[in-house]
């Protein structure tokens, strides 16, 4: 369907902090589009401009072909659910699904004919006369849902939209956030520092970090593909391993990683010979065993280590595997119960073996702050004391 | 055995301050009730027995005028006071917090100056010589034999300007517990400043709304320096007959049957109002269960 939302050259300063530096980008219409990043990493700062509830700097945000740049808040067809929801307390669920309609002056049939229809999609048929203060989390933010879907919106704005629930019920709010989303065909901007979440239900994400654009793509892209090791280590977990190319073989090359002379690569970057470069390769990429693998394949690299950590989780196991100087996260599946021929305990010796199409080039590399990862959500005035350490982190780095 | 216990301990908790109140609130106000059926003597003394009397009194052909006007001047007054105080919190809850307190401190201030002291302060204002009364007469708004003093305007204005600051510090306190996300939310849903304003704003902090009504409502009805000392003899309110009854005619009885009317022209309205209230509410839930 083409382009339907666009952030064009967004900056927004709040002070001396750059909360958002020169962010471009393309949303379609129909699709669930997540903004992904840590506290401070200005996500929710985009969605504010994007409701009308802050002007940009500079840039212009472009709605179905329109510059809606300038348009108050009321006046655009973009609606929000709010982190807390902001439910008005005073009123019944009936009320506030209602207030959207009663507000843009629409009459009493079409109110009486419409909401039934959105309590029903967001299944609260028969607590219309509940207030909020009556209602359990994920109940309210079925409400705040059909509060916003009500009018229509081209665009449902959702800020945050499961912080507040617990995990099971933030799993179930995010498959029926799913089906609402097929159910409506309304375009979804969602904003989360939940990668799983943005995982699960986006067709397209793009990680924010320091108020820049670090990365978008589908999530498969983003996980397979990180451009930087920001995103590689913010979605999901990672090894990373610097080395030096070595030589060149038609589409792969060998790189020396301190001690291991012939590491196989898929060399999508095409890099030269002696350069040095990073690659992230993902825990599960690995093969463990106690045993020595017969390899015959040469794009196969096979390493060896000694057991530092065992940790079994049920479906998997993840084993951290001290190889020469690295610290090594491996995760295996178990596809069968006792499949596993001999059991890896701690400080066995073992062999490790990865594909060379299964570690990745980055194009960027920086050590990557963890705290920054962990952090919590916060308040915007916290948010900005956040953000002035950030940049300076990020200063300091580059 | 233990929860007995804890029900002494919060009877022995609690009596003080139920003590205090039944002496110095429930029974004065008894007592009150009981003094209009009381005969006066010769000497402003109460006589023996009880009496009619003074209720019938209370039929005094100049009382239905003076009552009218304490009426309207209370309730003009205190509508006035609380549409001002409602935007003061509105802002004053959006501020930060340095400028909020120090806002908050001026509207405190006046306080600490003695009340009479302020009063006296309106009649310097206000006197036939005064700056105001020269200036609105240089401008040409008014001629110089207009008087601003001694009327019901004048009386008007100072209550006004003394209950102000009653009427703002309710209304900012649940101004201030605001969630202003809900205007943005109201907004978002397409609706303008002002539909958020009357209809999320106004109806949450509508708690703080009707404190301040009662903590208006009340001493204006009530209020006698005032009038005594701006107004003139064509401004007099209920407050001004009571304190004659007490201190010039010396008649308790009457006095106190007209604090009774007054406390029941407030305390009626305010029942009907709970009742009104408890019935919408029990057919609501009622609504709600089918």
């Amino acid at each position: 369907m083409g382009e339907f939302l666009r952030f064009e050259n967004i900056t927004k300063r709040y002070g001396q902090n750059t909360v958002l530096d020169n962010v471009t980008l393309e949303i379609q219409a129909g699709e669930v589009f997540s903004l992904l990043g840590p506290s401070g990493c200005g996500k929710t700062t985009l969605l504010r401009i994007c409701g009308g509830f802050e002007p940009p700097d500079e840039g212009r945000v472009i709605l179905d072909g329109v510059d809606i740049t300038n348009v108050p808040a009321n006046r655009r067809a973009v609606r929000t659910v709010f982190q807390n929801y902001a439910l008005f307390p005073h009123l019944s669920v009936w009320e506030n699904i209602a207030f959207g309609l009663k507000a843009t002056g629409q009459d009493a049939k079409t109110i009486l004919e419409k909401v039934p229809k959105y309590l029903e999609l967001v299944q609260l048929t028969g607590y219309e006369n509940r207030k909020p203060g009556q209602l359990s989390g994920g109940q309210r933010q079925r409400v705040a849902i059909a509060r916003a879907l009500i009018n229509r919106p081209k665009v449902l704005l959702l800020d945050e939209p499961l912080a507040a629930l617990d995990l099971k019920l933030r799993q179930r709010m995010l498959i029926e956030l799913d089906t609402i989303h097929d159910d409506v065909g309304i375009t979804f901007l969602f904003v989360t520092h939940d990668q799983q979440e943005a995982m699960s239900i986006s067709d397209h994400i793009a990680v924010l970090r320091n108020g820049r654009v670090e990365q978008i793509g589908t999530p498969t892209e983003l996980y397979e593909a990180p451009r930087t090791s920001f995103v590689a280590a913010f979605i999901g977990d990672t090894n990373f391993f610097e080395g030096t190319v070595e030589t060149i073989e038609g589409d792969y090359c060998t790189l020396n990683i301190d001690g291991f002379p012939n590491i196989h690569l898929f060399n999508d970057k095409k890099v030269h010979r002696g350069e040095k470069i990073h690659v992230s390769i993902r825990p599960e990429k690995f093969f463990i065993s106690a045993v020595r693998p017969e390899v015959t394949d040469a794009k196969t690299n096979l390493l060896h280590g000694k057991v530092e950590e065992v940790i079994y989780v049920g479906p998997h196991t993840r084993y951290w595997v001290r190889v020469q100087d690295w610290r090594v996260s491996v995760v295996q599946q178990h596809h069968g119960y006792g499949l596993d021929e001999r059991r890896i305990k701690w400080d066995d010796e073992v062999w490790l073996w990865f594909g060379a199409d299964n570690a990745y080039m980055l194009e960027h590399y920086a050590e990557v702050d963890e705290q920054l990862l962990a952090l919590p959500d916060l308040e915007p005035e916290e948010l900005e004391a956040v953000v002035e350490g950030g940049t300076q982190e990020a200063g300091a780095t580059e | 055995m233990k929860s007995r216990l804890r029900n002494i301990s919060n009877w022995i908790i609690g009596a003080p301050s139920f003590v205090w109140l039944v002496v110095f609130y429930a029974i004065p106000i008894v007592l009150v009730f009981l003094l209009a059926f009381k005969p006066v003597d010769a000497y402003g003394g109460l006589g023996e027995g009880w009496t009619l009397k003074t209720i019938l009194d209370l039929r005094n052909p100049s009382y239905p005028a003076i009552i009218w006007r304490t009426f309207w001047q209370g309730i003009v007054s205190t509508a006035v006071c609380v549409a001002v105080a409602i935007p003061i919190s509105y802002q004053l809850a959006r501020m930060t917090s340095r400028w909020k307190n120090v806002i908050l401190l001026l509207i405190i201030v006046p306080f600490w100056t003695n009340f009479l002291v302020r009063i006296y302060a309106w009649r310097v204002f206000l006197h036939a010589d005064g700056i105001f009364k020269n200036l609105l007469v240089a401008i040409g708004l008014i001629e110089n034999s207009t008087t601003l003093l001694y009327n019901q305007w004048a009386v008007l204005v100072v209550m006004i300007y003394t209950y102000i600051p009653f009427a703002v510090l309710p209304i900012y306190a649940s101004a201030e517990k605001f969630d202003f996300s809900l205007i943005d939310a109201a907004k978002d849903l397409g609706a303008s400043s002002f539909y958020a304003f009357r209809r999320v704003f106004l109806p949450v902090i509508s708690k703080g709304i009707w404190t301040a009504v009662m903590v208006v409502l009340i001493p204006a009805f009530g209020a006698y320096l005032i009038p005594d000392l701006v107004g003139g003899p064509s401004s007099e309110l209920v407050g001004d007959k009571i304190a004659q009854r007490v201190f010039i005619d010396r008649n308790l009885p009457h006095a106190s049957a007209l604090s009774a009317l007054l406390m029941l022209a407030v305390f009626l309205p305010m029942l009907l109002g709970k009742w009104l209230n408890h019935m919408r509410r029990r057919r609501q839930t009622r609504e709600g269960r089918t």
